[in-house]
């Protein structure tokens, strides 16, 4: 296992390098997943005061209905005193005071503004005390055109039915939104894979297959079939390594957060990619052993492919062309085998074909390209 | 041990190799000597099966040589012209990679590399790629890469090149040691003295053909001028130079540096005779200086050509 070992021990010296590249991707994939969960929108309860004049039914359901979720605390209306109230919202002591005109009821059957009120209008506490007021008005109302009378306790129930059902809505949300995160990382790994394994095989490879020393290796008992097959297993090694780290860095970055992801297509993906990376890699190392060119390519095939795959960005922002040529590029069909939350076996086998004759056709390129290569010198 | 017989190796036109004989036996230091692109790395590289060659036979072991015959490469040897070594590796390393090609019992590898990075004197730069090297260690690395799994038959194409003279030294007793221990080896070169002092015999190439063949005495014995004897007069005479071609033995005389140089055909007496030519003519010299012929004489009576670039 002299050349195995040859080769792991190559890319062992590039650890700097290698460690900078999944840093830098870790970065990316922590930077993007802090984004994220900050979008989910998580309501508190609130500290209010109410003022009601009008003590009336839709006054006193309106305050029953916000106390479901929070705690609405009636005051004495004689000794009312807005300043100081205003100055409570200041200091936060609490979030947002109501005050219920005497004349809420004719005011709501004209479909006017029933209530004042007021909270500081810079903070999300602002706008959910708007919606919570404006909802139960809103059923109320509905309820009223409906069958001509006010049934506030009825509408507190239906309200709080529909917040259930909000609830058990979240968690699909949710669902949504881990699989979204997941399948731009997967995207983003794809492509970080493929200039990965591109750069860094590359070079290692380069130096293996350079004239003076592959000359040397010829002239040793070294069999060419169990070169090439310590070859092939230790790029393969180095890829399932890399899809590991990939993968299982996912995981531990979004555990608890991987509820509706098809964590299996996606690991199947990026296990797809680095066999056709590693195809590419062989047709490039057939045609030079020059390190600048293979990294000038390396760096055009994955960066190509990624933006003309919808790696980079959606595909329907660009073109028409452009989505037509995406159609013929395996970096697409990568993406397509975990293209939904809720995708099957069976619907991901169509674009795993792909990729996977993708791959062989590469190395039959390669192939072909070596044995020219051989019979000419 | 090697058997190379009526071999031609054409690359498009260019006649590299024409109709090359050569033979090595068991034990035997051979060096392989010529002028640049006489087509030494040629003949070595088809030896070992690294070219196709387009008439003749080569048998090594007494085996037709076969680029799949892995026994026979098991037993060879050889440190190319062009560096060969890993740049990302270091010196162990490298030692270690080219070592495992035959040797893969772990235990039995790591004593021969160490071995190895003794014959060369590497020791203090074990750790050292070979960025970090300078040309003559590097080359020292290279012979390392070569020797370490103890090759029965060794190819050395111009191993020493840009190695200083200690090294030099340090490492030609080294591969005197091998030979002692039965190694045969085929060495190539363009420092004569190294030659004169290695080589059991020696193979002169020239335009990928074998010119002459044989010990150094042999092949002394094979050129007209074995002794040049320098001598310069007070006096002027026109005659001189026709009577010094009149003493016995003496092929030539040319002039130089004001002085005569006379070349003679035999080793033997010619000093004397000419001092009693001088005592009986009452001369006077200021100059007399004697020089037998060397390998670099031989080179280039039989190739026209200085070995040395
Ligand atoms: N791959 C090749 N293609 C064409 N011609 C070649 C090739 N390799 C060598 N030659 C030619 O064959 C001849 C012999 O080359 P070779 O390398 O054997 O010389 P050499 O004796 O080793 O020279 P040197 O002392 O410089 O190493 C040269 O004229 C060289 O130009
Ligand atoms: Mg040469």
């Amino acid at each position: 296992m002299t050349v195995f070992k040859g080769i792991l021990l190559h890319f062992w010296k590039y650890k700097i390098l290698i460690l900078i590249l999944l840093a830098a991707f870790f970065g990316f994939a922590i930077m993007f997943s802090q984004g994220n969960s900050s979008d989910n929108y998580n309501s508190e309860s609130l500290r209010l005061k109410v003022i009601d004049h009008s003590q009336s039914d839709i006054s006193r359901g309106l305050i029953e209905y916000l106390n479901v979720n929070n705690e609405a605390e009636i005051i004495n209306e004689e000794k009312t005193d807005i300043e100081a109230l205003e100055e409570e919202i200041f200091l936060s002591a609490i979030d947002g005071f109501i005050i219920i005109p005497p004349d809420a009821q004719p005011r709501f059957m004209d479909g006017d503004p029933v209530v004042e009120t007021t909270s500081d209008r810079r903070t999300s506490k602002h706008l959910q005390l708007q919606t919570a007021i404006q909802q139960y008005f809103m059923f109320l109302k509905a309820d009223f055109d409906t069958t001509g009378t006010l049934h506030p306790n009825e509408t507190i129930e239906l309200l709080s039915e529909s917040i259930d059902v909000k609830i058990h809505e979240s968690v699909d949300v949710e669902a949504q939104s881990n699989f979204d995160y997941m399948k731009n990382y997967t995207n983003f790994a794809g492509y970080w894979i493929m200039l990965f394994l591109l750069i860094i095989v590359g070079n290692v490879m380069s130096e293996f297959n350079s004239p003076e020393l592959k000359q040397r290796i010829n002239v040793s008992p070294m069999k060419t079939g169990t070169f090439m097959y310590q070859m092939i297993i230790s790029q393969i090694v180095v890829g399932l390594v890399v899809v590991a780290f990939m993968f299982f860095g996912a995981v531990a970055l979004r555990s608890g957060e991987l509820s509706g992801v098809p964590l299996g297509k996606m690991l199947a993906a990026l296990i797809l990619i680095t066999a056709f990376t590693l195809s590419i890699h062989y047709v490039i190392g057939a045609l030079t052993t020059n390190k600048f060119i293979i990294n000038g390519l390396a760096n055009f095939i994955a960066i190509g492919m990624a933006f003309l795959s919808g790696v980079m960005m959606p595909l329907e922002v660009m073109g028409e062309t452009a989505q037509n040529i995406a159609q013929y590029l395996p970096l697409y069909h990568f993406t397509q085998i975990y293209a939904e939350a809720d995708i099957t076996w069976s619907e991901s086998a169509f674009p795993m074909l792909v990729v996977a004759l993708y791959t062989i056709a590469f190395l039959i390129i390669g192939m072909i390209v070596e044995n020219k290569r051989k019979i000419s010198s | 041990m090697i058997m190379m017989d009526g071999v031609v190796k054409r690359y498009n036109d260019l006649i590299a190799l024409d109709h090359f004989s050569f033979t090595a036996r068991d034990g035997e230091i051979v060096g392989l000597l010529g002028p640049n692109g006489c087509g030494k790395t040629t003949a070595i590289n088809c030896m070992l099966s690294l070219l196709t060659f387009d008439s003749g036979e080569i048998e090594i072991f007494g085996e037709k040589v076969d680029s799949n015959n892995n026994t026979v490469k098991r037993r060879i040897g050889i440190v190319p012209q062009e560096l060969a070594i890993f740049d990302k590796l270091n010196v162990y390393e490298n030692i270690d990679f080219y070592c495992g090609l035959y040797v893969s019992d772990n235990k039995e590898r790591k004593k021969l590399v160490e071995e190895a990075i003794d014959f060369v004197d590497l020791e203090k730069y074990r750790k050292f790629t070979p960025g970090k090297l300078s040309g003559g260690l590097k080359r020292r690395l290279n012979i390392a890469c070569g020797i370490a799994h103890k090759p029965e038959l060794l190819f050395m194409d111009e191993p020493t090149v840009a190695v200083d003279a200690q090294s030099r030294h340090f490492i030609l007793e080294g591969i005197k040691k091998m030979k002692a221990k039965g190694t045969t080896v085929i060495y190539t070169t363009h420092y004569l003295e190294e030659a004169e002092q290695l080589c059991d015999r020696m193979v002169i190439m020239d335009q990928g053909r074998s010119i002459a063949q044989g010990t150094v005495s042999q092949l002394q014995k094979s050129i007209s001028t074995q002794e040049r004897v320098e001598v310069g007069f007070l006096t002027e005479d026109q005659d001189m130079k026709k009577r010094l071609e009149e003493l016995p033995h003496v092929v030539k005389v040319s002039s130089k540096n004001g002085n005569y140089l006379i070349h003679f055909e035999t080793q033997e007496n010619n000093l004397p005779n000419l001092i009693k030519f001088i005592e009986s003519n009452d001369l006077t010299y200021t100059e007399l200086t004697s020089e037998r012929s060397t390998l670099s004489d031989i080179f280039l009576e039989l190739t026209g050509k200085e070995l040395r670039d």
